[in-house]
């Protein structure tokens, strides 16, 4: 069984949001239903000023709390990649897993009585392609890809002190941070 | 946020109260050494009537907690591993036992080990119910303390619906029986008690539980500060008014069993709101 994951390149990232808008648009998200949402962060006294930003859609954490949780198992884990994807027509809308991420990824779908949540785009991802976030970013900043190999390739995950302690869920993202974003 | 929570906690609230009643009434049936098989029967046999009834209610109201209210059936899918799927069949397995026992008592055969079987399920419900929100990313839950809530409700609850329905009942009373009542009196305050000397290990384990942590402290003792401390007046005047009543031998005046009976409801029911409130998430940032 294979791990499937995101390299986010934060201290290249501008903040666009192109990635956050092709997600909306991939998966037909309504005003205020982010799968992956960019978060900015901002300090320091002029003139050691510093920002920047973290890309966060599902993390397809090795301990998924929102699959484990979910009472109908319309969330989980895909044995093939590792990918925590969702069968809709299971979920009930009771948002046990917006209790349970703690990053906050699932999102309530109002309009559906339901709620979702980003699954790698596991559709084109069968297809051999890309997540459309990874695709959409015009600083190639997010990698998608086996974890081992990013991993090979980037490193672990370092403790960012505005993310929860990844003991929680076990994330599959590595992130190339700032500095100041370090713990 | 918050609007949409009433619905769980009003089913949390009647489950607790379901529960802990009938556990109460089974406890009083068992001792018909004490007090006799007839009169242990008939001053519980309203509370139990009513049992099931609570039940649906509860039910009725958890179902408007669901963006899909039709798919209800699909929440016990994952009893392997999810707490909520298990509450919902240990509740339903609550329902199922109460309308076994209260069947066999219409037909006059009572069965006190299928008391005891529903007893022990109803505990499963409530145990499960507390995972479920101990299992969340909000530490204000994420904390024995929930255990320490919803157990806390189901004995309050418990005690004082039995003692009230038991008091109100039109039998006749025999000594026994009252100092049964005093003793359930006893117990409701001790679960008071032992959730109020648990109280500030939980405020300062909140404290040290990071941003969402100290935001739900901040919470707990600012903004819900006074209606913490009204919450927990209510409920122990509650008792105070039934031990009054019991102690003094004032059975008569009915009046004083249903205001005891108001003040814990109001009491639990602003506790709970509480708690709900508290339920700050972790997250980025």
């Amino acid at each position: 069984m294979g791990q499937k994951g995101f390299y986010l390149d934060s201290v290249i990232c501008t903040g666009c949001k192109a990635c956050q808008i092709a997600c909306k648009d991939k998966n037909d998200l309504k005003v205020g239903e982010l799968f992956r949402e960019v978060f900015s962060f901002e300090g320091g006294i002029f003139p050691n000023v510093w920002g920047y930003y973290l890309s966060i859609g599902c993390n397809h954490c090795a301990d998924p709390k929102c699959a484990k949780n979910c009472p109908t198992g319309a969330i989980y884990k895909r044995k093939s990649d590792g990918l925590v994807v969702q069968d809709r027509e299971k979920c009930i809308g009771c948002k046990m897993c917006m209790w349970s991420c703690p990053y906050g990824r699932p999102q309530y779908l109002e309009e559906q009585g339901k709620c979702g949540k980003c699954d790698g785009c596991a559709d084109l991802v069968d297809q051999g392609l890309n997540p459309v976030c990874v695709d959409s970013c015009p600083m190639r900043a997010i990698e998608f890809g086996d974890l081992g190999e990013l991993k090979e390739k980037y490193g672990e995950l370092p403790d960012l002190k505005v993310l929860p302690d990844k003991k929680m869920t076990n994330p599959s993202i590595i992130i190339h941070a700032k500095v100041e974003a370090l713990k | 946020m918050f609007a949409e929570e009433w619905p769980l906690m009003m089913f949390t609230l009647l489950m607790q109260l379901a529960v802990g009643s009938f556990i109460f009434m089974v406890i009083v049936r068992s001792l018909k050494n004490k007090i006799g098989t007839e009169e242990s029967l008939k001053v519980t046999k309203t509370g139990m009537l009513l049992v099931g009834p609570i039940v649906i209610l509860a039910f009725i109201c958890s179902v408007f907690h669901l963006g899909t209210p039709l798919g209800a059936y699909r929440s016990i899918g994952n009893l392997g591993s999810s707490w909520l799927s298990r509450e919902i069949l240990f509740s339903g397995g609550f329902f199922l036992m109460w309308l076994i026992s209260f069947l066999l008592e219409k037909r006059g055969k009572w069965s006190q080990a299928a008391g005891w079987i529903a007893s022990i399920i109803g505990i499963g419900a409530i145990f499960s119910m507390a995972s479920i929100y101990t299992s969340t990313i909000k530490p204000a839950w994420a904390d024995v303390n929930t255990y320490f809530v919803f157990f806390g409700t189901t004995i309050v609850y418990g005690a004082v619906f039995a003692i009230v329905l038991m008091s109100l009942s039109k039998e006749a009373k025999t000594e026994s029986t009252v100092n049964i009542l005093k003793v359930f009196t006893v117990v409701g305050l001790a679960a008071v008690v032992l959730q109020l000397i648990y109280l500030p290990v939980y405020t300062s384990g909140l404290v040290n539980a990071g941003q969402a942590g100290v935001q739900a402290a901040h919470l707990l003792t600012e903004t819900y500060g006074i209606a913490s401390v009204v919450r927990w007046l209510l409920t122990i005047s509650g008792f105070g008014v039934l031990g009054y009543v019991l102690y003094k031998k004032l059975e008569k005046k009915a009046a004083l069993f249903y205001l005891a009976l108001i003040l814990v409801l109001i009491g639990e029911f602003i506790g709970r709101y509480i708690f709900y409130g508290t339920g700050v998430s972790i997250g980025i940032g």
